[in-house]
């Protein structure tokens, strides 16, 4: 079984909507004149703290694009992180505040790859697990996004609130 | 399977040559540094082959670009290396250009919203992994990347990264088997350059009927009402009947992806 660009576009336009209730940020993007054009983002500020060193924290802002990956027929999570000073943070810099990751291979977890999009290089969860994760919530859930996100997001600080839980 | 040998190796063997000068204003020393001159495979990444080039001018520049990401340029852009050699020849190199491809070196200001900070070979070998994985999901649901050990990968990305064709080719030729009850893959890879990005599209090599699907078919799925499309890949502008299977087979970069761009 797997999401079709429709349900795709469906389920992430319900979690807009949930979002705007909830002023939560995240925002419908379409590029016209492609298959799997439509996306959401969101854009939001952190502190990001060193495992192990909870006293050095850096302020930083997080933009998450959710978008259909055609070849694999899931979505994927894309990600830019931005210092205060306007500098991209780079993937090895990420992984030193990211405790979750530690086990695995970073370059097989996380890589840059190109947002499916707008063609652009994005810190990527990498699609080829996706589907084993989104396969039961095809089948079970109300918005197969939300639940897979609500598994994968954490892993790239992106923690959903309860309420989207509910809708799910 | 990939049977026309020659035209494997024709492809593997393509060669661009390159003259590199480090930016003007990045010279540091009272001398101007010489260009560095390369002849580069066209199926390989930039990253892959630089490393001469960014010694050779590191000594020129300030000490305090020295650890900074070395980036190149063409006619006012920047390189995505994460485009093989020859796809990014093909679309940027200005008919009114002479060779050697002249590209200017930068240390400074690296445009990280377009291109690729590749600061290890890993992250680069992790890409065009990534790309393989891809390319093998659209042709055989992934199963033939999956199967292999970490020693055939190592076999695939030694031999791009050391120009080893029979290295490289004896692993790629399971990628570019078809399965036992078909003679053709479930979609081909391939990614179509437009504007500033490319596009992608699911597109079996046959027809309902059972028709071997071309070239043509494949630039009609894609741009609907466009009959002049054409294409350039490898440098050349392969015939608008040849079979989407055998283009697959036989022009696809080692990333296992055809690179077609739009002209």
């Amino acid at each position: 079984m797997h999401l079709s660009v429709e349900d795709f576009v469906k389920h992430v336009k319900d979690v807009v909507t949930i979002s705007d209730r909830l002023m939560d940020g995240w925002a419908l993007k379409e590029k016209e004149g492609i298959e799997n054009g439509t996306y959401i983002t969101k854009r939001c500020t952190k502190n990001l703290t060193k495992p192990g060193n909870t006293n050095a924290t850096t302020l930083v802002t997080f933009e998450y694009h959710i978008a259909y990956h055609l070849s694999y027929a899931v979505p994927i999570i894309c990600l830019k992180i931005w210092k205060q000073d306007g500098s991209l943070i780079s993937l090895e810099e990420y992984w030193e505040f990211n405790n979750d990751l530690k086990e695995s291979n970073i370059y097989d977890t996380l890589t840059q790859l190109d947002h499916p999009v707008l063609c652009q290089p994005f810190l990527t969860l990498h699609p080829c697990k996706t589907q084993e994760i989104i396969q039961p919530f095809l089948e079970h859930s109300k918005n197969p996004i939300i639940s897979w996100l609500s598994v994968v997001g954490p892993f790239v600080h992106l923690n959903l609130l309860d309420e989207y839980i509910h809708n799910c | 399977m990939a049977n026309d040998r020659e035209i494997l190796r024709e492809i593997w063997e393509g060669k661009l040559p390159v003259s590199f000068r480090l930016d003007s204003d990045e010279v540091a020393d009272f001398r101007e540094p010489d260009p560095f001159y390369l002849m580069v495979p066209r199926l390989s990444y930039f990253p892959l082959v630089t490393d001469k080039v960014k010694k050779h001018f590191l000594k020129y520049v300030t000490n305090d670009k020295q650890d900074q990401e070395m980036w190149l340029e063409y006619n006012g852009q920047p390189l995505k290396w994460h485009y093989p050699i020859g796809v990014l020849y093909d679309l940027m190199f200005s008919t009114e250009d002479l060779l050697p491809w002249s590209l200017t070196v930068h240390f400074d200001k690296f445009p990280e919203s377009e291109v690729y900070k590749f600061s290890n070979k890993e992250m680069i070998e992790a890409y065009f992994m990534a790309c393989l994985k891809e390319a093998d999901v659209l042709k055989h649901r992934g199963q033939i990347v999956s199967s292999m050990q970490k020693k055939d990968h190592n076999q695939l990305w030694m031999g791009l990264q050391n120009d080893k064709f029979d290295q490289f080719w004896s692993v790629n030729r399971k990628l570019m088997d078809c399965p036992a009850e078909f003679d053709h893959f479930k979609y081909i890879p391939f990614r179509c350059y437009v504007d500033d990005g490319y596009r992608q599209k699911l597109i079996k090599p046959v027809a309902e009927d059972g028709r071997k699907k071309t070239l043509r078919d494949l630039l009609n799925e894609m741009f609907p009402g466009r009959n002049s499309v054409r294409v350039k890949t490898h440098g050349m502008f392969p015939p608008l009947e040849t079979p989407l299977q055998w283009l697959s087979e036989h022009l696809s970069y080692p990333d296992n992806f055809l690179h077609l761009c739009v002209i």
